[in-house]
């Protein structure tokens, strides 16, 4: 077995900014989500209704420019959600649809304002 | 029965996906047996003849695409296939509004506030049982901390705990006796007099926040209520108790991880995740909406498909030796709680109760194990768990 101190070498490093600058930086296990690992680690203002169904729009972040492309692709569903979202922009994912793993690893996402629930 | 003209012959296997196999006791051998194919997708004549997908990939494909596969039949065969539960049984854009109704009671915000709660009711029953040295795990405490967190979050007289804990006995019977019309129609006499009740005087409960819910403008009728309130009951009891039958089976045989667990609580949360992963308990069914191809194969309009999620779990191209506990390996990804729209609204709680009551029993009975003499068998079902499990530990003197 593994001891506690190498498995954490194997943890993943996001940061979350907030609208006013702060940040926040955690080191998560991969293969959950990016939503997961923030709610595990109390990211103020990801809020994560509905836990990864991909149906409420709360766990909504901004993707830095040069991490669009490793956070993955985006499903139709996905789109479609965000395309509800009053505060959503070009850059903007559910983190609930984003893979923590090593290719995301030292990225930035920013917080929006607010979260905003589909009804 | 006659098979299909789109199901290859070479497809066909001989599976009865509640009950693969009968003669052992537990038949996590049998599932990953299935392996020993290639194919991802198999189908079998059992339960009125349905596709099974066993593969990590395929499971994930088919509860991720809700457009090809609706969840208007949830079991197999069709005629048990639990279509009037909400949101469960509803596909987008129906589903939406009523999902939404429940999971308030689930975000991550609001189990958190309950966090102090079921830390109470888990020291609660430990601190009956832990004295006597034995206890039979499901029927003194499996079964009874999901319950007793449902009272709590529907906000019930904890002297209804009894009547509860009745159904879930009857749902998770060995010889899967109970009769399902008649279990729903009980369900719903005991559902409807307390939404009733609520409707008039709402609470901050789940139960009021369904009797009140608005859908789509509307007030939600008094069976689409009843309905979501079943959900709710069926969704939240025996599936805690039965993940948390397994995690207490798989520690009862494992000194050293009970040790380093009950010496290292800090990694109990790494613990849950492969528990979750290794030990899932549910079997998924879809209907096909639309022709559909996967695996190589055509899934016809109307074909009943089922994802035994630990056939996810036991699938060696997603994680290495999978039967083994590995509190080290990465975890992620398993369809324990499904995938898309319908993912389960309660696993941020149920990981919770799995944690906190790992947590608590470790603190008081760090080491135990299997009664001497005990036979301890998978029940297998819609909800696989372990219906007994006697365990003894030093009794304090």
């Amino acid at each position: 077995m593994r001891t506690w101190r190498q498995a954490r070498a194997e943890l993943v490093r996001v940061t979350f900014t907030d609208q006013l600058g702060h940040s926040v930086s955690i080191d998560h296990p991969p293969e959950c989500s990016l939503m997961e690992a923030a709610v595990e680690n109390e990211i103020t203002g990801i809020e994560a209704q509905c836990y990864g169904a991909a149906v409420c729009g709360t766990c909504h972040v901004y993707v830095g420019p040069q991490w669009l492309e490793a956070a993955g692709e985006k499903s139709e569903w996905e789109q479609a959600m965000l395309d509800a979202l009053p505060l959503a922009r070009a850059e903007s994912r559910l983190s609930c649809q984003i893979v923590l793993s090593d290719r995301i690893d030292g990225a930035g996402f920013i917080l929006p304002e607010r979260q905003e629930s589909l009804e | 029965m006659e098979i299909p003209e789109n199901v290859p012959a070479d497809r066909v296997i001989d599976l009865d996906v509640y009950n693969p196999a009968p003669e052992l006791d537990d038949p996590a051998q049998a599932w990953k047996a299935l392996h020993a194919r290639d194919e991802a997708l198999l189908w079998t004549p059992r339960n009125g003849g349905h596709w099974v997908a066993t593969r990590g990939s395929s499971i994930r494909a088919i509860l991720e695409d809700h457009e090809s596969f609706s969840s208007n039949v949830l079991m197999v065969p069709r005629e048990r296939g639990l279509s009037n539960l909400l949101p469960t049984a509803a596909d987008p854009p129906r589903h939406r509004p009523f999902r939404m109704v429940i999971q308030q009671a689930f975000t991550p915000a609001s189990v958190r506030s309950r966090e102090e709660g079921i830390r109470a009711l888990s020291r609660d029953l430990i601190a009956r049982i832990a004295p006597l040295g034995q206890a039979d795990f499901m029927r003194d405490f499996a079964s009874r901390l999901p319950t007793g967190v449902f009272l709590q979050i529907a906000d019930l007289p904890t002297e209804h705990f009894d009547l509860l804990y009745g159904w879930m006995e009857a749902v998770m019977r060995p010889d899967g006796s109970a009769d399902q019309g008649e279990l729903m129609q009980r369900f719903a006499d005991y559902l409807l007099p307390i939404l009733t009740e609520r409707k008039a005087n709402p609470g901050g409960d789940v139960i009021s926040a369904i009797a009140t819910a608005r859908i789509e403008g509307q007030p939600i009728t008094q069976d689409d209520a009843v309905n979501m309130a079943t959900t709710l009951l069926l969704g939240g009891l025996d599936t805690v108790a039965a993940l948390m039958s397994f995690v207490w089976d798989h520690l009862a045989r494992d000194p050293a991880l009970q040790r380093l667990l009950a010496d290292s609580p800090e990694r109990i949360r790494d613990a849950v995740e492969e528990f979750c992963r290794r030990f899932p308990v549910g079997t998924n069914t879809r209907i096909t909406a639309r022709d559909t191809e996967i695996d190589g194969v055509t899934i016809h309009k109307g074909d009943l498909v089922t994802t035994p999620q630990i056939l996810h779990a036991l699938d060696e191209r997603e994680y290495p030796d999978p039967l083994r506990f590995d509190i080290d390996r990465q975890t992620g990804g398993y369809s324990s709680f499904g995938h898309g729209v319908h993912r389960c609204p309660g696993s941020f709680l149920g990981k919770m109760e799995l944690r906190i009551a790992l947590e608590e029993w470790l603190a008081a009975i760090p080491a135990f194990g299997i009664a001497p003499g005990a036979r301890v068998r998978v029940t297998p079902g819609v909800t696989a768990g372990i219906f007994s499990l006697p365990l003894t530990w030093p009794a304090a003197a």
